[in-house]
């Protein structure tokens, strides 16, 4: 368990740890198959980095190198399952992962514009199925929908945002 | 082989891959840098899409405090928020302190908001032509002369792969001359599915959204999409039997007009329609039509060139502030 609270070191390490958390958890996302298991490892990693967290120095690099040893681990557990990356993928996506941040973060940004440019029913429907419980099938049938047609109809949305996404950074639609 | 990988990225990231896929789509992560680049491209949407949705108001059955989402750097800045201050839960967690949700749902009155199951809104269940009005049960489309069509060289669907086709008009004893000829297509909902879910003293609003499509106005004259919400006291039972009289019958609507013309033939557009639920509404009818105002009587008007998709219906329910 972590040792009780040292304020001005939990204060530098929320600090920290706010700023680099969208990216660490892109980073964990990555490395794993489901959203479900990324948040579980993220509370796997949150952890590791209080309990090991003794400076802010190179605290980035530290932190995903942090994040990569316990996705790792998780995934030694589930060897056998071939939807899982083995540890020549996970390195390799680990690697360009980082090297791609600035990239992704600008690609965030970008999302924003996106998103607002979404016709209002898709909007609602990509965030509700976003939303943390969501189980795609209520989901679907709530809409009297099937499970594959609204999973064709996100990938849909999610193609089309990626479009969005790369024609706003090229200046194609200036935001 | 030609392989979609949008499309295989897609279903690893949803599960639905099978071993060989997978076994497939890893290869081509080793060794193909475009591809794993669009693997971490999507896996970077995935995350930030699951941020938006912690935050955002649209988002269905969620609690949020409206004033929360001032414009502006704010609001892109409250979007990341709720992750951050998620993680930082966790560590305050640890160490027996709880603040720090006052972050995310501050002092406002909040409102929640639910899709509720309007059946078939997308028009995506089978095809072919509605069955006539009256509705024969709750839950399902009726119409005039209306058909679930794909897209087609005039249309395509606003989403997915079908929609609402309006073809022909039938005589109506509101407008029994036949004009303004007038293509009908309704869904009767029990709102006591809507009762359950709410809380006593909740002010409960019904709001409607129906996208329209005109791909020809005509040489005929000016026409109107109209996109109608009623709501009803009396039992669906009662309604269902009385039709189409009993519709109005000590009714509450309200509808929005989306006047047809040369400038807005081509592109979707929606129409929002909302009304507080009075507390003893039983049934509410959803209304989708399209009219066309004449000089003379077309009681079998043909339609064949107006669509409708994607006709959401939400509930918000709202505590009402405390006296004090």
């Amino acid at each position: 368990m972590p040792s009780p609270p040292d304020h001005p070191q939990h204060d530098q390490f929320l600090r920290l740890y706010a700023e680099h958390e969208v990216a660490l958890h892109t980073f964990v996302r990555s490395l794993l198959p489901t959203r479900q298991e990324a948040s579980e490892v993220m509370q796997e990693v949150i952890v590791a980095l209080w309990q090991g967290f003794a400076s802010a120095v190179e605290f980035r690099p530290w932190a995903f190198g942090v994040a990569r040893n316990v996705a790792r681990m998780h995934l030694r557990r589930r060897v056998r399952d071939r939807h899982v990356f083995d540890d020549e993928l996970v390195n390799r996506l680990a690697d360009m992962a980082v090297q791609q941040e600035s990239q992704h973060v600008s690609e965030r940004e970008a999302l924003e514009h996106c998103l607002q440019k979404l016709p209002l029913s898709q909007k609602e429907l990509v965030l509700a199925a976003y939303t943390k419980g969501t189980r795609i099938d209520d989901l679907a049938t709530r809409r009297g929908q099937t499970p594959m047609a609204l999973y064709k109809l996100l990938h849909r949305i999610r193609q089309a945002l990626l479009d969005c996404v790369e024609r706003t950074l090229t200046m194609e639609e200036p935001i | 082989m030609n392989t979609d990988w949008h499309d295989l990225i897609q279903r690893h990231i949803a599960g639905l891959t099978t071993e060989e896929e997978a076994a497939l789509l890893q290869n081509a992560l080793k060794r193909d840098d475009a591809v794993a680049r669009l693997y971490l491209r999507y896996m970077n949407l995935d995350v930030a899409l699951e941020a938006h949705a912690a935050s955002s108001e649209a988002v269905t059955e969620m609690l949020i405090a409206p004033d929360a989402a001032t414009p502006g750097r704010s609001t892109r800045w409250l979007s990341w928020r709720p992750l951050a201050a998620a993680a930082a839960g966790l560590v305050f967690g640890m160490f027996c302190t709880s603040v720090v949700f006052g972050y995310v749902v501050p002092r406002a009155v909040a409102k929640e908001k639910r899709l509720f199951p309007l059946r078939n809104g997308d028009f995506e269940q089978s095809g072919g032509a509605l069955p006539a009005n009256p509705p024969a049960s709750f839950n399902i489309w009726s119409g005039d002369g209306a058909e679930l069509v794909a897209g087609s060289g005039e249309a395509s669907p606003k989403s997915g792969r079908r929609m609402l086709r309006f073809t022909r008009a039938e005589t109506d004893p509101h407008t029994a001359q036949g004009f303004p000829a007038r293509c009908d297509v309704y869904q009767l909902i029990d709102l006591r599915q809507v009762w359950d879910q709410v809380g006593a003293d909740d002010e409960v609003t019904l709001e409607v959204r129906a996208s329209f499509f005109d791909a020809d106005p005509g040489p005929e004259g000016s026409g109107q999409f109209r996109c109608r919400l009623l709501v009803n006291p009396q039992s669906p039972q009662t309604v269902r039997a009385g039709w189409p009289e009993s519709r109005f019958d000590g009714c509450a609507y309200v509808r929005t007009y989306l006047d047809n013309s040369p400038a807005t033939c081509g592109q979707w557009r929606t129409a929002k329609a909302k009304v507080i639920l009075p507390r003893n509404a039983r049934t509410a009818a959803v209304h989708v039509s399209v009219i066309r105002f004449t000089d003379a009587p077309q009681p079998d008007a043909e339609f064949g060139h107006c669509y409708a998709d994607d006709v959401n219906l939400t509930v918000i329910a709202r505590p009402l502030p405390r006296k004090e």
